[in-house]
């Protein structure tokens, strides 16, 4: 009556919410002890991080507001590209955090409500002389910002350009991540999933997840014939 | 148990929400926990509310879990550790605040100490500004009132604002200085008016000795903040307090802002602020390495200065790159280390200043088409336009003379450095091709 | 070194080295029982590098000395010896003789030199416990661990030492087991530890019902357990091991209370007819009354009905039936009560008296 997949299964997996210890840094090594300064420091801080899908953006952000709130402080991070949940009016009062993260800043970029509240929350973090970190997908002079005096802040920020990983990080990447939940990616499933799937980190990364699930409620280890038959079932 | 029942909540709550939600909605609460209650003060309606809506059944539960029947009251709020205002009086202050707000203003006013008149650096492009604000500083009141600042973003227009705001608090520590932006004054007023404080909020900020406004050309189209505001420029006016203010231009040609309000602007004494030229640049970028501690050689002061040339904000993000990369590599900063730390903002400068587009900019702005631009004509209101534009092309970008010769038509490197020497020539003797050349600068690098 | 023992004396440690040693060893060494004679004391011990068990008989021999014989043919050989024979070893040239009535044997041996030793316990923590506690910790629980997970820390039983009272939990990511005995332990923070798939099997199978104390120490990474038969260390897994607070279910709102003997029997009988690999029953719970399904492929059906004390809303959920039957054969309550939330939230197992030891947490199957 049931097949194997239907075995629901306990949350014994061990969490690896993202942290600067399990972010596989590649080629963003200085962007990642930016970060990592900047949650050290109690002083003001503006970082400004760009660079494509799936080079760690969101990831960065959630490891620093997870560095910083654990000691205590009040943080806020805002995904702006999640625009049906958030409206400008949740940028009010942001100032009393001691650090505010701003992610996907490109969403918003052209919309002037969101500039202008934007522009305003700007100004109040710095007279308060608070951090505030800024992600989007471009450098700052070429988000199309409308609000100039928006658009010469942003160029203020300490600038990071965050870089694709290439073939052989993304694979030393996915392994760390294995690592970080107790068990080996063999190397052979390693390639065959490189060769076989989206080259998205973000994409493999949410693969790998329902990879660790299925091998999970399967009691199976992960080998090729295992993937294969999951990447098929798909 | 050591850790109080909100921490072990939010412990569980960390693990069971996503860590999106977590830290979007639940960081940001403020707690403030006794035996009997625990209030939750987010930083805006805007959160209480989402929390209330999405969150508030998770958290009764754990609380109800975690508590074992001594479940205290759960409150939602809004409140927080906000700057000092005028109308702070009725929202929920944590226990870092003080109570009385009207005395944190008075240690408050907002003032960035690193803002100076020795930390400017003045320019040709500047200097008026400069010189006037120091006088109103020294004679606050009575020299020039309003004053008026005006020009374009990140040319230092709030920096000279503080300035004299910080000398006239420092020749005498009593008075009543405010810094704010046009933002804060309108919200302030929209509370106090939610809050029936309208009167503290007027005695208060008609009690000022110097107020400093930044960026009014944010009161436009909010009507009652500009009725609210002329009355206190007025009386502040009456008083002989001084009264500064900033704009991204002239107060006649800001829309939305009304007619009484801008010809009072333009009563007392206004100064425009330019974009600084290169030798002020490179010394601004002096000045602030060396107030950052940072050895930066002229030579490279001058690579960032030529190649940046916006605003001083993207300047100090340029220089604050290069200390960075400095910092993380363990190298000297030399003109090659610049070089290499710069390389991807002067990439993009270059993306958007290329030959093509000053060619384009330029045909544009003469009323030409770029196909005359590159061709063989050589009248004057064509030949003039083209030298202009190979004079751009050879300050802007990274292309070599014969380079340059080749986008224009084919044209011989030494024709593209006659050019260059005529416009620099001619930009010291003919007002109008400096104001074109300045102009053309401007559009081509924002 | 010469020296002789009765076949009755040997017999069963020599058993219990030989489940230590691995058949198939890399090192030749590996698949030797060390003898060791000192004092009067011959001591054995046998090791694969991750466990290594040492026990201890008294015999009477003038001689010192130390050498390692094959574990499998010693053994097989003192097995097929009849009953209370005298065994007698004698080592020369390299080689052991053993002689016992007419029979004489021949066995290579290598050098203790090369034998193995596991380096000493440092006592990071240590504590004693009545070894039938310390049986039933592991015995509760060690069902539950995962075979050959990929992740590590599942292919092991977690034991948390708390300064009043020590816990194992085990987990295959379908079920979990946990087991809680009170215990004074001289420790600040409670601490935990994983104690690999052998290491937990062999420790049950050489613990005893006894209350004689065993002493536990434990090492960064080892744990060493002292009863007077025997010394045992194994090696810990290195790693963390997932918060099984999470795990087991604290909003469970439906509780079924029921004589574990008819619950035991009536999924016993219904078990033989679910899908042989993956064991799925449905129990449909009503007031008072719980129906259980199982078919296979075969088109086989079984139904059983029994009867529980139970007012709640009607429930039907799916189980792998070796889970909950593995639960019940652990407890011992007569009467057993089985805690719902949901078809798809897992279900709580424990006894019906108040402090009950012995918590099962069993995930459902989707139907």
């Amino acid at each position: 009556m049931s097949s194997i997949a239907d075995q629901l299964t306990l949350g014994v997996q061990l969490k690896d919410n993202a942290s600067f210890a399990n972010f596989y840094p590649g080629d963003n090594q200085e962007a990642l002890q930016g970060l990592m300064a900047l949650a050290r420091q109690q002083e003001p801080g503006f970082l400004f991080l760009w660079g494509g899908e799936g080079t760690g953006k969101s990831h960065l952000l959630q490891a620093l507001c997870h560095e910083v709130g654990s000691a205590g402080d009040p943080v806020a991070y805002l995904p702006l590209g999640e625009t049906p949940s958030i409206a400008p009016a949740i940028l009010s009062g942001l100032e009393s955090m001691s650090l505010v993260c701003l992610d996907d800043l490109h969403s918003v970029a052209g919309d002037a409500a969101w500039e202008e509240a934007l522009f305003h929350l700007y100004n109040r973090i710095q007279l308060q002389g608070g951090r505030l970190v800024i992600t989007a997908n471009a450098a700052p002079s070429l988000l199309g910002i409308g609000l100039a005096d928006l658009a010469s802040r942003l160029t203020h920020a300490l600038i990071y350009h965050l870089h694709c990983l290439n073939d052989v990080q993304k694979g030393y990447a996915l392994q760390q991540r294995a690592t970080f939940r107790g068990f080996a990616l063999p190397e052979e499933v390693l390639a065959y999933l490189l060769k076989r799937c989206s080259r998205e980190m973000s994409e493999l990364f949410d693969l790998f997840d329902r990879l660790d699930q299925a091998s999970l409620a399967a009691k199976r280890r992960l080998t090729i014939p295992f993937v294969r038959d999951f990447l098929d079932g798909q | 148990m050591s850790d109080s029942l909100w921490k072990q909540c939010l412990t569980h709550l960390e693990d069971e929400l996503s860590a999106q939600d977590f830290n979007t909605w639940i960081r940001p609460l403020h707690v403030i926990e006794t035996v009997q209650s625990i209030r939750l003060l987010a930083p805006n309606e805007y959160v209480m509310n989402w929390v209330e809506n999405n969150f508030s059944a998770q958290i009764n539960q754990q609380l109800t879990i975690l508590s074992q029947g001594n479940y205290p009251e759960l409150k939602f709020q809004v409140g927080g550790e906000t700057p000092p205002s005028a109308t702070q009086n009725e929202t929920v202050k944590t226990t870092r605040n003080h109570a009385d707000n009207s005395s944190a203003l008075h240690r408050n006013s907002n003032l960035n100490p690193n803002f100076t008149f020795d930390s400017f650096v003045p320019g040709k492009n500047s200097q008026l500004g400069y010189a006037a604000a120091q006088q109103i500083a020294s004679n606050s009141g009575t020299a020039y009132n309003p004053f008026f600042i005006y020009g374009g973003v990140g040319l230092g227009k709030t920096h000279i604002m503080h300035a004299i705001g910080n000398q006239i608090k420092q020749q005498n520590p009593n008075a009543k200085v405010l810094y704010l932006h046009s933002e804060r004054f309108v919200q302030d007023m929209v509370k106090a008016l939610q809050l029936n404080s309208i009167e503290n909020f007027k005695r208060f900020y008609r009690g000022l000795d110097c107020l400093l406004v930044d960026d009014i050309q944010f009161f436009a189209g909010k009507e009652r903040s500009q009725e609210e505001f002329f009355h206190t420029f007025n009386v502040l006016l009456e008083g002989q307090k001084q009264v500064v203010l900033t704009c991204d231009r002239y107060p006649k040609e800001v829309d939305h802002l009304e007619d009484r309000l801008k010809s009072r602007f333009g009563w007392g004494l206004s100064a425009l602020i330019e974009p600084p030229d290169t030798e002020t640049r490179v010394a601004i970028l002096l000045k602030k390495a060396s107030h950052i501690d940072i050895e930066l050689p002229n030579d490279v002061a001058f690579f960032i200065a030529k190649r940046i040339r916006s605003n001083v904000r993207e300047l100090e993000g340029a220089l604050r790159r290069v200390t960075a990369n400095s910092n993380f590599t363990g190298k000297p900063i030399t003109l090659d280390f610049a070089k290499e730390a710069l390389k991807d903002l002067l990439s993009l400068q270059e993306k958007l200043i290329s030959i093509d587009n000053i060619q384009k900019t330029v045909a544009e702005f003469y009323k030409l088409r770029v196909a005359e631009l590159l061709s063989k004509k050589r009248s004057r209101s064509i030949a003039r336009p083209r030298q202009v534009a190979m004079y751009l092309a050879k300050d802007l970008t990274n292309h070599s003379l014969p380079e340059i010769g080749d986008a224009f038509g084919g044209r011989d490197h030494t024709t593209v450095l006659h050019a260059c020497r005529k416009v620099k020539s001619l930009m010291g003797e003919d007002s109008r091709i400096e104001s074109d050349v300045n102009n053309l600068l401007k559009i081509l690098s924002t | 070194m010469k020296f002789s023992i009765q076949r009755e004396d040997i017999l069963k440690p020599l058993q219990a080295i030989s489940n230590v040693v691995e058949r198939r060893q890399t090192l030749p060494v590996l698949s030797n029982v060390l003898l060791n004679i000192d004092n009067s004391q011959l001591h054995l011990s046998g090791t694969d590098l991750e466990v290594e068990l040492k026990v201890t008989i008294g015999i009477d021999s003038p001689d010192n000395g130390d050498i390692t014989l094959p574990a499998r043919k010693f053994l097989d050989i003192c097995k097929a010896l009849p009953d209370s024979a005298m065994i007698e070893i004698a080592i020369d040239n390299e080689k052991a003789r053993l002689r016992s009535g007419k029979s004489r044997f021949t066995l290579s041996t290598l050098p203790a030199s090369e034998f193995p030793n596991m380096e000493s316990v440092e006592g990071l923590v240590e504590f004693s416990i009545p070894q039938f506690q310390l049986k039933e910790l592991i015995d509760k629980t060690q069902f539950s661990m995962a075979q050959q997970d990929v992740r590590y820390y599942l292919n092991g039983l977690m034991l948390e030492l708390n300064s009043d009272c020590l816990r194992s939990v085990a987990t295959d990511g379908h079920r979990l087991a946990l087991c809680e005995l009170p215990c004074h332990i001289e420790i600040e923070e409670s601490r935990q530890i994983i104690i690999p798939r052998k290491g937990v099997a062999e420790l049950s199978r050489l613990l005893n019902d006894s209350d004689d104390d065993a002493q536990v120490r434990i090492g960064k990474n080892q744990i060493r357990v002292v009863v007077p038969d025997f010394t045992f260390t194994s090696k810990l897994v290195d790693g963390r091991f997932p918060d099984y607070k999470r795990v087991v279910p604290q909003n469970c709102d439906k509780f079924a209370t029921v004589e574990r003997e008819v619950i035991r029997q009536s999924l016993t009988r219904a078990s033989i007819l679910s899908n042989e690999k993956y064991r799925g029953i449905r129990l449909e719970l009503k007031s008072g009354l719980v129906t259980v399904h199982a078919n296979n492929p075969e088109l086989e059906e079984a139904e059983e009905e029994f009867e529980v004390e139970y007012d709640g809303p009607s429930l039907e959920i799916g189980f792998n039936v070796n889970y909950v039957l593995d639960a019940l054969n652990a407890l011992t309550d007569n009467t057993v009560v089985l805690h719902f939330t949901d078809s798809n939230s897992s279900c709580l197992i424990t006894g019906n008296v108040e402090g009950n030891n012995c918590q099962y947490v069993v995930m459902p199957m989707r139907l």
